[in-house]
C-alpha cells in the first residue's frame, strides 16, 4: 500500500490497546506561525490532502529534524506541519498533516491489526519516496538510490523473484491492472513476463489453492474502471481498506489458508505525521552506499509505517513492539525460509534484517474465523453485532482531478523508459500536457502495452 | 403555454450541460487538424457533450447519422446515520438525446435517461470464513433505472409470412413508425453472481404503412390481416416485463443468463411471452480486456467511470480475447383465444432482426417470423494481432413456429458465418460478416452498432 504513516492509520488503536505504540492525543507539531497543532482523529478519506504531502528526501529530512542540519542533530518529528506548508502555502491546510483515522474509520485494517499481529516498529527503509523504498522489498537494497529512479535492470543483487526461480521455487507479482504493472517494476517488464499476473488471476489462484510460494500484490494506482485503492493521498482511503478486506477474504476462503501468511505493509509514510523517531542502523547493517545527491549514507531508517501479519499460526492480539523491521525484512524472511538462511548474494543490510516467521508460533492453526462483508449493523449476525464495525463505501472517483506527485514523477520516469524504445514504437505523447489522473492513466496504459504486450493482454498464465 | 413549458424543460436540462465552447472546439481542432484518422474519428463520434451519432437502423433502412448530446450530473450525497457510521446514498443522472436519419428517409429520435442509484453500505465483520468466491469482493452493485422516449420510422421492413415454411417469393415490404415511452429498472439482488431483478413498463404506439413502391409488392397487396396479423391502422400497446439476470464469473467461464416474462396488452390483441437467453463464454487464454456496457451509460455515452465522460483509449479497449461462446435462446408466446401476435411483435430469424441482432445470418433479413423461436449458436471469436480487430465465426441452428408445440429439433435451419469486428476507443462496433448455409444462398451483413462501445442499449422494438 502507499504513503500513510503508522500513527495516521493505526495510531488510534492505542486507546484500545496501550501496548500498541500509537497516539496519546497530545502529540503536536508547531505550524509556521509557531502555534501548536495537536493530533486529531478527524482525518477524511479523501479531499483533505489534495496537495500531495512531500516525501522526498529533503521533505522527510525536514519532517524528522525540523530543519536542524547540524552534525549532532537528533530526530524530533517536529517538522511535519512546516513541511506540508511548503506544499499547500496555507497555514490552515498545513495542519491537516496531523490528522489521523479513528479505528472505526478503517474497519478492515484495524480489525486485522487487533486480531492478528501488528508491528509497532516497522519503518520504511529510506527517508524518501516510493520506488527506492519498494526496491528494498524486492532486492533488499535500493543500490544507493534515494529517489524515484526506475532503472533496476542488471543489478548485482538478484530480486527475490529471481532468487526464488533460481532455487526452483515459484513467485509471482500480481498487479491490479495493466497500468499498475509499471510502478517500481520496470526492471522486470521486458524480461520476465512469467512472473506477472493480474488481480483476477490472484482471485482464481486463491480460490483454486494454487498461489505461488511467494506473491507480491500491487493495488490499483489510479481511478479508472475501479477506484484507485492504493491509499496514496488523495485517493479514497475506503477503497484501499476494502481492497485489503477483499484480499483477506480471498486468502481466508482459500483451501490453502493454513499454508498462507499475509503481510500488509506500506511503502513509506507519505509525509504524514508519526511520533516515533526513526532509529539509526547498527554499523554492521550498513552497506557503505552513499547517495551522491543528498549525501545520505543509508545508516538510518525512514518514518514508521503500518504493518500487519495475518496467519492462522499467529496468536490473536500479537503486538510486535521490541524489534525493528524494515522493507529489507521481506526478502530476508522469504530467502531464509525458502532458499537458505546463509544465502550469500545479498546485501549486508538484508542479511542483518529482522525476519518475522517466528511470529507464526502456534502449535495448531487458530480455529476462529471471520470475514468482511457489506451490510449495516442490523444485518450483522446475532452474536456478532457488537463486533460490527461499519464503514461507508467510497463514492465515485474523479479521474479529472490533477495528478499526484507520485503519478507526476512516475510518468516522467516511464517516459525515460519509453525513450529507450525505437521511435516507431513510442507513443508520441507529450507528457508535459498530462494534467489529470485520466490522462496519466491513458499514457501509462499505452507505454505498458508497448513495453510488455503480455501484460497488456492480461498477464502471464 | 405548452411551448413555454417545453422551453422551460429544455432550459432546465441544458442547465446541466457542460458548456460547449473552447474545450470541445479545441479537442476537435487538435484531433482533426493533423489528418490522423482515428483521433479525429474518435473526437467526432464520441466526444461530449456533442458528437455525431452514427449507426445502422433496422436492416433494410440503411446507415444513419445525426447530432447527439450527452451529459451527466450527480446529486449531493445523502448521509443516513447508522450505528457506528453513515450509509451514503447518491444518484447519477445521464442524459442522451439524439436524432439520426438515413438515405431512405428512415429516422430515429430519442431521449434517454439513465439514473443510477448507489447506496454505499458499511463494511461489517461477519463470523466464519465466508464462501469461496462469494463473499470476498467488497465492491457493491447499484440500482439502475432508465427512462426513454423514442420514435423510429422505418420505411422498408420485409415480410415473408408466418412460420418456417414460407417462400422467398412471398416477400413483401411494409413501413412502420413506432413510438415508445417507458422505463426499465434493474435492481441488484446478490453480488457474488451479479444476480439482478429487472422490470419494465412502456407504452407503444405503432403505425404500419405501405412499403416503398418498387419491384417488391407492398404488404397489403398480397397479405390480409388474417395472414399478417396487425396489418391495419394505428395500434397502441402497454408492455410490461419482469425477469432475472445473472452474470456469474467462474474464471475462464463466464455466464450471462436472462429469464424474462413479458405481457403485451393492446387495443386489438393481448398476449404474453416467456424468453430464456442463456449465454456461455469460455475464454481461451484466461485473459481479456473487454469493454462491456456500463450500467450508467446511455446509448450515446461510452464513459468508463461515473465521473469522467471520456471514452476509453483505443489501447485499453482492444478486444484481445479469444473465446468460445455457446448460446441458447428460446421465446414462447402465450396467446389467449381470440387474440393473435401482431407481426411487428414477432421475433425473426434470418440475417439480422429489427434490433440489429444477427440470427441465421445466411438467410435474408427477417426471413422467418413467428410468435415462437428457438436458436442454438456456437461462436468463436479472436483478436487479430495487436489491432482493435476481432474475427468471429458462428454456427447457428434455429427455427420459428406459429405455435409452441411446433418448436422442436426437427427441420432446423442452419447458417455458418465469418466476419470481422472493429472495437476501439468507445467508437460504435463495426462488423462485416459473410454467411452461407441452408438452401437460400449467401448473405453479407455489414452493421454499425447504434450505441457506442461501452454504451447502453436502446429499447427493443418488439
Amino acid at each position: 500500500m502507499e504513503n500513510r504513516s503508522f500513527d495516521h492509520m493505526l495510531g488510534g488503536l492505542k486507546a484500545l490497546n496501550p501496548d500498541i505504540d500509537g497516539l496519546n492525543g497530545d502529540e503536536s507539531n508547531p505550524d509556521t506561525t509557531g502555534a501548536k497543532v495537536t493530533v486529531s482523529s478527524d482525518a477524511d478519506y479523501q479531499g483533505q490532502l489534495n496537495d500531495d504531502p512531500g516525501h522526498h528526501y529533503p521533505d522527510v529530512d525536514l519532517q524528522i529534524f525540523n530543519g536542524d542540519t547540524s552534525p549532532a542533530r537528533t530526530p524530533n518529528m517536529q517538522g511535519f506541519v512546516r513541511a506540508y506548508f511548503q506544499k499547500t502555502g496555507k497555514v490552515p491546510s498545513s495542519r491537516d498533516i496531523m490528522k489521523y483515522f479513528a479505528p472505526g474509520q478503517l474497519p478492515v485494517l484495524t480489525t486485522l491489526a487487533q486480531r492478528y499481529a501488528v508491528f509497532t516498529r516497522w519503518f520504511s527503509s529510506i527517508p524518501g519516496p516510493t520506488l527506492c523504498n519498494r526496491a528494498f522489498a524486492h532486492f533488499g537494497t535500493s543500490f544507493g538510490h534515494t529517489d524515484m529512479s526506475v532503472n533496476y535492470v542488471g543489478k548485482p543483487i538478484p530480486s527475490i523473484y529471481q532468487r526464488m526461480q533460481a532455487a526452483g521455487h515459484t513467485a509471482k507479482l500480481y498487479y491490479y491492472n495493466q497500468s499498475s504493472s509499471t510502478l517500481g517494476l520496470t526492471f522486470l517488464l521486458k524480461n520476465q513476463p512469467e512472473l506477472f499476473g493480474l488481480f483476477k488471476q490472484f482471485q482464481q489462484d486463491c480460490e483454486m489453492g494454487r498461489l505461488p510460494q511467494y506473491s507480491f500484490l500491487e493495488p490499483n494506482y489510479k481511478d479508472g474502471d475501479d477506484l484507485a485503492n492504493d491509499q496514496h493521498p488523495d485517493n479514497d482511503v475506503r477503497a484501499g481498506d476494502n481492497f485489503i478486506g477483499t484480499v483477506y477474504n480471498l486468502i481466508r476462503q482459500s483451501p490453502k489458508w493454513e499454508n498462507t501468511a499475509l503481510l500488509i505493509v506500506y511503502d513509506e509514510h507519505g509525509g504524514l505525521y508519526d511520533h516515533v523517531s526513526p532509529p539509526n542502523l547498527p554499523p554492521d547493517h550498513v552497506d557503505g552506499n552513499t547517495d551522491s545527491q543528498t549525501g545520505f549514507q543509508f545508516d538510518r531508517l525512514g518514518v514508521r509505517v503500518p504493518a500487519v501479519l495475518v496467519s492462522p499460526w499467529v496468536e490473536a492480539g500479537t503486538v510486535v513492539k521490541d524489534r525493528i523491521f524494515e522493507h529489507a525484512s521481506i526478502p530476508a524472511t522469504v530467502t531464509n525460509f525458502f532458499i537458505d538462511p546463509n544465502y550469500a548474494t545479498r546485501t549486508q543490510r538484508e542479511a542483518k534484517a529482522e525476519t518475522f516467521l517466528d511470529l507464526l508460533s502456534r502449535d495448531t492453526a487458530r480455529p476462529d474465523a471471520f470475514h468482511f462483508g457489506l451490510g449495516d449493523a442490523a444485518h450483522a449476525l446475532t452474536g456478532m453485532r457488537r463486533e460490527t464495525i461499519p464503514m461507508t463505501q467510497p463514492g465515485p472517483g474523479n479521474p479529472d482531478r490533477p495528478i499526484s506527485t507520485l503519478l507526476y514523477e512516475h510518468i516522467h520516469h516511464i517516459h525515460q523508459v519509453e525513450m529507450t524504445l525505437p521511435p516507431e514504437h513510442q507513443t508520441g505523447i507529450d507528457i508535459a500536457k498530462i494534467q489529470t489522473v485520466a490522462q496519466a492513466g491513458e499514457y501509462i496504459d499505452k507505454v505498458t502495452a508497448l513495453l510488455h504486450p503480455v501484460a497488456a493482454a492480461g498477464g502471464a498464465q | 403555454m405548452k411551448r413555454r413549458a417545453a422551453v422551460g424543460v429544455l432550459g432546465t436540462l441544458l442547465a446541466g450541460v457542460p458548456a460547449f465552447g473552447d474545450s470541445e472546439a479545441s479537442r476537435l481542432a487538435d484531433s482533426c487538424g493533423q489528418f490522423k484518422i482515428l483521433p479525429c474519428a474518435t473526437t467526432l463520434f464520441t466526444d461530449h457533450p456533442f458528437h455525431i451519432a452514427v449507426g445502422s437502423l433496422s436492416p433494410g433502412n440503411g446507415f444513419a447519422a445525426g447530432p447527439a448530446l450527452t451529459f451527466a450530473h450527480h446529486t449531493v450525497p445523502h448521509h443516513i446515520p447508522g450505528p457506528g457510521g453513515d450509509t451514503i446514498t447518491h444518484w447519477r443522472f445521464g442524459w442522451d438525446i439524439d436524432g439520426v436519419a438515413s438515405s431512405n428517409r428512415s429516422w430515429r429520435a430519442g431521449l434517454y435517461l439513465t439514473a443510477r442509484y448507489t447506496r454505499e453500505k458499511p463494511t461489517v465483520v461477519l463470523p466464519g470464513a465466508g464462501t469461496p468466491g462469494a463473499a470476498s469482493d467488497l465492491r457493491q452493485m447499484s440500482t439502475v433505472i432508465t427512462g426513454y422516449v423514442q420514435t423510429e420510422s422505418l420505411n422498408q421492413l420485409s415480410y415473408y409470412g408466418i412460420g418456417q415454411n414460407t417462400s422467398r417469393s412471398n416477400l413483401a415490404y411494409f413501413g412502420m413508425t413506432q413510438t415508445i415511452a417507458g422505463s426499465h429498472a434493474d435492481v441488484p439482488l446478490w453480488t457474488p453472481i451479479n444476480l439482478r431483478l429487472f422490470g419494465e413498463a412502456n407504452a407503444r404506439i405503432i403505425h404500419l404503412r405501405s412499403g416503398v413502391p418498387g419491384t417488391v409488392p407492398s404488404i397489403e397487396q398480397i397479405y390480409t390481416p388474417a395472414t399478417a396479423p396487425g396489418l391495419g391502422d394505428h395500434k397502441s400497446y402497454g408492455q410490461f416485463a419482469q425477469g432475472l439476470s445473472m452474470t456469474p464469473d467462474f474464471g475462464r467461464l463466464g455466464l450471462n443468463y436472462q429469464v424474462a416474462f413479458k405481457e403485451y396488452a393492446g387495443s386489438s390483441a393481448t398476449f404474453t411471452r416467456m424468453s430464456f437467453d442463456l449465454n456461455h463464454e469460455f475464454l481461451l487464454y484466461g485473459k481479456s480486456v473487454p469493454e462491456p456496457p456500463r450500467s450508467f451509460n446511455g446509448p450515446d455515452a461510452c464513459a468508463r467511470t461515473e465521473t469522467n465522460l471520456s471514452c476509453p483509449p483505443v489501447t485499453s479497449s482492444r478486444n484481445l480475447k479469444g473465446s468460445i461462446g455457446v448460446r441458447l435462446l428460446l421465446m414462447e408466446s402465450f396467446v389467449p383465444s381470440g387474440n393473435t401476435v401482431p407481426i411487428y411483435f414477432m421475433p425473426t430469424l434470418g440475417g439480422a432482426d429489427i434490433n440489429g441482432d444477427t440470427y441465421l445470418a445466411s438467410y435474408a433479413d427477417y426471413r422467418f417470423r413467428a410468435p415462437n423461436l428457438m436458436l442454438f449458436r456456437v461462436s468463436f471469436e479472436h483478436a487479430v494481432g495487436n489491432l482493435p480487430l476481432g474475427m468471429i465465426f458462428t454456427y447457428d441452428q434455429g427455427k420459428v413456429a406459429a405455435t409452441r408445440d411446433q418448436l422442436g429439433f426437427d427441420h432446423l435451419a442452419h447458417s455458418f458465418s465469418a466476419g470481422l469486428t472493429l472495437r476501439a476507443g468507445g467508437l460504435p462496433v463495426l462488423s462485416i460478416m459473410f454467411a452461407v448455409g441452408g438452401n437460400e444462398g449467401s448473405h453479407v451483413i455489414s452493421q454499425v452498432s447504434p450505441s457506442l462501445l461501452g454504451g447502453g442499449s436502446r429499447p427493443s422494438l418488439y
